[in-house]
């Protein structure tokens, strides 16, 4: 949608927006953008039946997604798991918690 | 909760791709070569240069089952509000499904809740709400649990 090399990135200064904020930075009508919502090409968090917020993330994946900061993925297929230290690690907090009250 | 090998790979993109949508996400995946499974994925939001506002952390651990299949046997599903410092977690494990809550505009007190048997996609949806709404964390729908552990 963007020319990246044409047209400068968008400011993005709110963790969230309203459908008519995204569209005012997309400089398209608030309407296309709840179309990109409904075919799940942006994603949006309906709140109530007319209220949707989209996250800063999710507008930045559309309008400029050389600034997006890629998943970390990390495999390690042939590590063990110990299944006992990590019922142990969970089972630690109970132990502060009872400390604590 | 018993899962395929497939099962368990859609789950992780599908967990993956919600999270993504929200901030910066790790993907962990340990042991698929061996007998137990860790998957945990963390998100923190809303990602990029921005203040961290809010940690989304999801941790299932798995053991081998007959056939190509993974059964979950502990579960770690946390959302901590880093700017309240509040926290909402399900947790399965040593066999017991509990909560943890913390209320900041309680003494910022961690207790432990009863809780039923939770996925991650319900617990998601909570913790997104949380979050979306930019509303404090509250523990006033939890019951304390009955034995302390």
């Amino acid at each position: 949608m963007r020319n990246p090399k044409k047209t400068p990135v968008p400011v993005f200064d709110r963790t969230f927006y309203t459908p008519r904020e995204a569209a005012q930075l997309a400089r398209v009508h608030p309407s296309t953008i709840m179309n990109y919502i409904r075919s799940g090409r942006l994603y949006g968090v309906r709140l109530s039946e007319r209220v949707y917020r989209i996250p800063v993330k999710s507008l930045r994946k559309l309008l400029a997604p050389e600034t997006v900061r890629p998943t970390r993925i990390i495999e390690r297929p042939f590590a063990k798991v110990d299944l006992r230290a990590i019922e142990r690690e969970l089972a630690r907090e109970h132990r502060q918690d009872r400390r604590r009250t | 909760m018993r899962l395929s090998s497939h099962a368990l790979g859609q789950r992780k993109a599908t967990l993956t791709a919600k999270l993504e949508d929200l901030g910066d996400a790790t993907v962990d995946d340990t042991g698929v070569g061996g007998q137990t499974r860790e998957l945990r994925i963390v998100a923190a939001a809303p990602g990029g240069d921005a203040a961290k506002a809010a940690v989304f952390d999801y941790r299932e651990v798995y053991r081998r089952a007959r056939g190509p299949a993974w059964e979950m046997v502990v579960y770690a599903y946390e959302y901590r509000d880093t700017l309240s410092g509040g926290r909402r977690a399900y947790h399965l494990h040593d066999g017991i499904f509990h909560a943890h809550c913390v209320d900041p505009t309680a003494h910022g007190r961690d207790h432990h809740y009863r809780a039923p048997e939770m996925d991650v996609f319900e617990a998601h949806d909570e913790f997104r709400g949380f979050y979306v709404a930019g509303l404090t964390v509250r523990c006033d729908d939890l019951r304390p649990a009955l034995v302390r552990r």
